[in-house]
């Protein structure tokens, strides 16, 4: 297959030696391992490859890398196609499709240029002025329509099935850029013995030494540095690496792409991978960017960039054009020129300036091109591709035309406004830009410690400007590293090169244009949009920024930043530095979620908690859920065949018989120490000081502010130690809790705590049956009441089929039957467990979900998370009397507060449906039966089950006055369900108010 | 204590060692080799529990009595600074805090009971965390580019040395991680998460290719 009928015959950085293909719009086109995409269109004469933003105007490639505003396409198709890519940092590569965008039917006759006609009043801020009525929310329905007229690519809705990953980085120099500046400071670091990593966004080293012709002084300089380089084995290598934000503690985010064919999901290679480097130090060496001109049709298909045309030229061997004009102001656009004239093009030259040296002059001529000096280009013919331009005299002191234009024919425009350096990641940082105006552009306003900036980021001129400059980056590294670096930098090519030229005239004034003068090609601003914005207030570049979207897109103005500020300065009559610069921010180029998320999406999205008898409840009917991180039983399809029928079933074997739930998600908390029971007495709001040995007590904790932290039981092990549950949710919070009040509050306590929540596995049997199989379990244990009374515990070192392992008992409830809790070594839960159902199927023991869990406690009035909400107090929840009145414990004091402390806050209430059928909603507001229903009512339901042992629906809620209001029948309104429902306030207990079930 | 115990209330002698089986955090792992696509191996992965880990900590007043306590109850100098290890027989003890050590040991051994000999309440807390950790020993020469996907760590020697524990974590969850070699790490992961861990590693490291062992369960366990 033709690799294109535009490619030179020898040259070029492209292995003609493997050929390759991709699908451009449906159509195969060759290639040779190295091209892009854009490359590959261009050899092959496509041109037109894009419709713009707004306009819908015909646009072709402009750049050769990251910058390229026009030329963005749809990869791959389907669910696995991802918009917005800009062909000219695509590789070619087989298996690739690509297709063009934004246009209906195609790009060749898009029905939507239709914009294009009434450009004139789409300008900037048309959509804001022209769609605001006739009610506010009519944009809604304009805003439909104008986003589907307008945009880029559209992205899939399909779950991405492509793999990303992250790594941490760490290096003693990161060097960013690998053009002759990087390359310097890499290998300068090195040597001084620094290990260096170097990422590169381009799939090749070099930077703009690629640009160059194979085989020149260039190139050879770049074999024998990459060869340098490479022999002293400290320099880590990223190529296809976008370091695209700099945030604090100087790291560095990185985006790798994977080379083309590599990735694979299942074999765990990831597509693109995000590095999180963390340097010691950092040289930039980030390049420039070269600006276009702003003359009339400066975005027609065949107007490119001078140094574009140079790279495709020189690194891809592929002729743009075989009729050029390169219209320029500076002297790097001859090199570009000549290139193309050794191709046998035609090639014309004007340049803005009155004169550039000799030698220079002498050489383009040499190679046939024909050089006007004091010329513009003012205009640009053709539509779909160039086929003509406009010259015309031009002052460059007045800078404006000043005499009669002449028209060409050709068939490539090739541009040069100057360069304007990288500077993005500087400003990501906060620094402002200061502008150089012997360079006609902002450089770097200064760097962070450890910073360090090189090459033309930093305005150098010539090629050995900055490879001395790396150098001099990489030994200002160094010593900020302790080490050093001698002063002499390797030696630049000697091939006679000329300066970067960075002077700039700012955009070109045409009285007539004929057509628009574009300054940001990618959000279709054009000079007359600037002007508009200054006319109409919006003079800040901040605000010019945000009214026109200038910068704003994929290419984030790359290419139009200084432009547009140029126009804005004229207008005000001000300099380019008196207006500033907006604030470049992360990313520097596009970055996929894809890569931010890296693996944690799907199974891995975040870590998951198992108990030890995990496996048990999945293979015996256990219908998991997630409880926070814990993966927990909410019910059991052995129980019934569904949730609603299997959590009564799980009440009724509680009730009735004998239940075992797993709650070895409880917080459990070792504390020790002499002073741990005076530790614990400050920590509750009741006395824990007296607590016995072998005995636990149940508790409230505060926060600081007096509000409700947690409730748990804590147990006596010993004289010094202490066993502390806490509820599943506030574990890690309590922990953190307690260490902070050891650490920072009193410190003087000779106290420790350490999380056991991992030692133990934990199951809590409960019903009329449970002493029964408790015996049965444990025969060598007397379980009598005597022995183990209620808040009793034991530990308990088995014999039997369990002998040796130990477990703690502790004879408490939580559903109000008579319980024990039994605590298991981790490893040995899960035999624990299933020797307890063994010796417990006499009584029909079996296990119970968190919704029976759950359900059993509302039943019996105990409080959870649902009511401990954060806003809660102990007399809200009617547990102020637990509370010691002789003892301080931390959250005393404020929650005496006087807003704590008001009648009319809700507290916790007993509800009850009053008719067979209602079942009210967790969240419900409630209000008193004569109440409007609106606002925020008397409270809300914090709870509700089906209660068989009541017959009916219950719940518990906070209702203003609270259990004042016993037998009133009250409304609970949901305005999310639409319904409304009368329940009767009750007593929070359902239950066995004298706990004689679980006293048993 | 007060409550009654079966050692007290029946013989008065400790129990001899259990024969149970206990149960492994990482069953339902398959082990075996994963290659890359270019058939390497680059990571092995070894997940088991552990015989005994002991928590021995104190109050910072008391660091220093702590410390003499312990050695003289080990028989060694106790680590000096946070990060720092010690090897005892079959064992290593890390300092894993200015006032807490990590006893960890590979046979099984009523550490507790071992340790309140000459560490009492009033100079420190000890406490059994056996069942509360297991470990991933992971090796080879892609070993550091796995972890570095996971932890926020310079692995470079010079930053973490040989011999040297880093207390970290991944996706918020805690871990401790001793490099045992160059290319040898121990990573300490709290059991309940073992399982879920040891996936995310194996996960990290399929594109260098990975070959899994798991101990599922021993017979050495008290």
């Amino acid at each position: 297959m033709s690799a294109g009928m535009f490619r030179t015959r020898t040259g070029g950085r492209i292995r003609r030696d493997q050929p390759v293909s991709f699908g451009f719009d449906g159509t195969s086109l060759g290639a040779y391992t190295g091209d892009t995409v854009a490359s590959t269109l261009l050899a092959h004469g496509i041109h037109l490859v894009a419709r713009s933003f707004k306009y819908h105007r015909p646009r072709g490639i402009l750049a050769a890398g990251v910058e390229e505003p026009n030329a963005l396409l749809t990869v791959g198709q389907g669910d696995a196609r991802e918009p917005n890519i800009a062909a000219t940092t695509l590789e070619a590569h087989d298996g690739l499709t690509t297709h063009t965008q934004n246009a209906w039917p195609s790009v060749g006759f898009d029905l939507m240029a239709i914009n294009s006609l009434l450009s004139p009043i789409f300008v900037a801020g048309f959509y804001y002025k022209t769609f605001m009525g006739p009610t506010r929310k009519a944009w809604m329905f304009y805003e439909y329509f104008i986003r589907r007229a307008a945009g880029l690519g559209t992205a899939s809705q399909a779950p991405d099935t492509d793999r990303y990953d992250w790594q941490h980085g760490f290096t003693d120099l990161l060097v960013i850029g690998s053009g002759p500046a990087g390359l310097s400071a890499a290998l300068g670091a090195a040597r001084a013995g620094m290990e260096v990593t170097l990422v590169e966004q381009d799939f090749e080293l070099g930077g703009s030494v690629l640009c160059q012709p194979v085989g020149s002084a260039q190139d050879r300089w770049l074999e024998q540095m990459l060869s340098d380089i490479e022999a002293t084995g400290k320099v880590r290598i990223l190529t296809r690496a976008s370091a695209f934000g700099l945030y604090d503690g100087n790291t560095v985010g990185v985006i790798e792409r994977t080379a083309p064919g590599r990735a694979d999901a299942k074999a765990g290679v990831p597509r693109q991978r995000l590095h999180i480097v963390r340097a010691a130090s950092i040289v930039m060496a980030c390049g420039a960017i070269e600006r276009p001109l702003v003359f009339a049709g400066n975005d027609r298909p065949g107007v490119m960039l001078s140094g574009a045309v140079g790279t495709y030229v020189n690194r891809y061997g592929v002729v743009p054009g075989r009729q050029a004009m390169f219209a320029t102001n500076n002297d790097a656009a001859y090199l570009d020129a000549i290139a193309l004239a050794g191709t046998g093009a035609k090639v014309l030259l004007a340049d803005l300036r009155k004169g550039t040296g000799q030698p220079l002059l002498a050489r383009a001529r040499a190679a046939g091109v024909e050089v006007q000096l004091a010329t513009a280009i003012t205009h640009v013919q053709g539509a779909h591709r160039v086929r003509g331009c406009t010259l015309a005299p031009f002052d460059i002191d007045q800078g404006r035309v000043i005499g009669a234009g002449v028209r060409h024919t050709v068939d490539l425009v090739a541009m040069s406004a100057g360069w304007t350096p990288t500077l993005h990641l500087t400003s990501h940082r906060g620094i402002k830009p200061v502008y150089r105006a012997e360079l006609g552009s902002f450089i770097p306003g200064g760097f962070d410690k450890g910073h360090f900036g090189a090459g033309s980021m930093m305005g150098a001129q010539t090629l050995a400007d900055a490879i001395q400059g790396g150098w001099e980056a990489a030994r200002e590294a160094a010593a900020s590293n302790g080490k050093s670096l001698s002063a002499i930098c390797p030696l630049a090519p000697d091939d006679g090169d000329t300066d970067l030229g960075f002077s700039s005239v700012g955009p070109i004034i045409v009285d007539k244009p004929g057509d628009k003068s574009f300054v940001d090609f990618q959000s279709d601003v054009s000079v007359d949009d600037v002007t508009l914005a200054h006319l109409e207030g919006y003079q800040s570049v901040e605000h010019l920024k945000r009214y026109t979207t200038l910068g704003m897109g994929t290419d984030q103005g790359k290419t139009s930043n200084l432009n547009g500020l140029a126009v804005m300065a004229a207008r005000r009559g001000l300099g380019i530095q008196d207006v500033g610069t907006t604030t470049f921010r992360p990313p520097y180029t596009p970055a996929t979620i894809g890569a931010l998320a890296g693996r944690s999406v799907a199974a891995h999205l975040q870590p998951v908690r198992r108990t030890a008898m995990h496996d048990w409840h999945l293979r015996h009917g256990g219908i998991m859920m997630e409880a926070g991180l814990w993966m927990r039983p909410l019910w059991f399809n052995t129980s019934a065949a569904t949730l609603s029928e299997a959590y009564k079933a799980e009440m009724d074997i509680v009730r009735e018989q004998v239940g075992m739930a797993d709650v070895s998600t409880l917080g459990k908390i070792d504390v020790q120490g002499p002073d741990a029971a005076e530790f614990l007495n400050r920590v509750y709001v009741n006395g824990f000081a007296k607590l016995p040995v072998g005995k636990a007590r149940y508790g409230f904790m505060l926060r600081e502010d007096g509000i409700v932290m947690d409730d748990g039981t804590t147990s006596r092990i010993g004289e010094t130690e202490f066993f502390m549950t806490t509820t599943t949710a506030q574990a890690g919070k309590v922990m953190s809790h307690l260490e902070f009040l050891l650490q920072v509050v009193w410190p003087e306590l000779r106290v420790t705590v350490a999380s056991v929540s991992d030692q133990w596995a934990a199951m809590s049997l409960a019903g009329p049956k449970t002493r029964d199989v408790m015996r049965a379990a444990f025969p060598e244990v007397d379980f009598g009441t005597e022995a183990i009374p209620h808040m009793g515990v034991l530990d308990v070192t088995l014999a039997g089929a369990l002998a040796g392992v130990r477990i703690r008992i502790i004879r408490l409830t939580f559903s109000g039957e008579l319980a024990y809790e039994v605590y298991a070594p981790t490893h040995y839960g899960h035999r624990v467990w299933e020797h307890l159902l063994e010796q417990g199927k006499p009584w029909k023991l079996r296990p119970y979900g968190l919704e029976a869990l759950g359900s059993l406690r509302i039943e019996k009035g105990h409080v959870v998370g649902s009511e401990m909400d954060g806003r809660t107090t102990l007399d809200d929840l009617g547990m102020g009397k637990m509370a010691s009145k002789i003892k301080p414990f931390w959250g005393d004091a404020l929650r005496r507060s006087e807003h704590l402390v008001r009648t009319d806050r809700p507290t916790l209430v007993g509800l009850e449906a009053t008719g067979p059928d209602a079942a009210p909603s967790i969240g419900s507001i409630l209000f008193f039966a004569d109440d409007a229903i609106q606002g925020h009512g008397r409270g809300h339901i914090t709870s509700t089950t089906y209660s068989k042992s009541v017959g009916k629906s219950i719940g518990l809620g906070l209702l203003q006055g609270g259990i004042a209001h016993v037998g009133q029948e009250i409304i609970a309104a949901s305005p999310v369900h639409g319904r409304q429902y009368r329940l009767r306030v009750v007593d929070p207990c359902f239950l066995d108010a004298d706990g004689e079930r679980y006293r048993a | 204590m007060g409550s009654v115990t079966v050692r007290e209330a029946t013989t008065g002698a400790v129990a001899p060692p259990p024969a149970l089986r206990h149960r492994s955090p990482f069953e339902g792992h398959q082990p075996g080799d994963r290659p890359a696509r270019d058939g390497q191996i680059g990571v092995r992965l070894r997940a088991g529990t552990i015989s005994s880990v002991t928590q021995v900590a104190t109050w910072s007043a008391n660091a220093d009595a702590l410390g003499r306590a312990l050695g003289a109850a080990l028989g060694l100098a106790v680590p000096a600074r946070t990060g720092d290890v010690v090897h005892l027989n079959r064992g290593i003890l890390v300092r894993s805090g200015p006032e807490e050590f990590m006893l960890l040991c590979e046979q099984p051994a009523d550490r507790v009971t071992e340790l309140r000999q000459t560490i009492d309440a009033d100079i420190g807390s000890v406490t059994d965390l056996s069942h509360a950790r297991c470990h991933i020993r992971i090796e080879g020469d892609k070993c550091r580019d796995v972890l570095s996907k996971l932890f926020a760590l310079d692995f470079r020697e010079p930053q973490f040395p040989l011999d040297q524990v880093r207390l970290t974590g991944h996706h918020h969850v805690a871990c401790m991680l001793h490099r045992r070699e160059l290319d040898s790490f121990d990573i300490y992961v709290f059991s309940t998460y073992a399982f879920d861990q040891l996936s995310t590693l194996v996960d990290a490291a399929l594109e260098y290719g990975v070959s899994l062992a798991v101990a599922h369960a021993d017979n050495t366990r008290q």
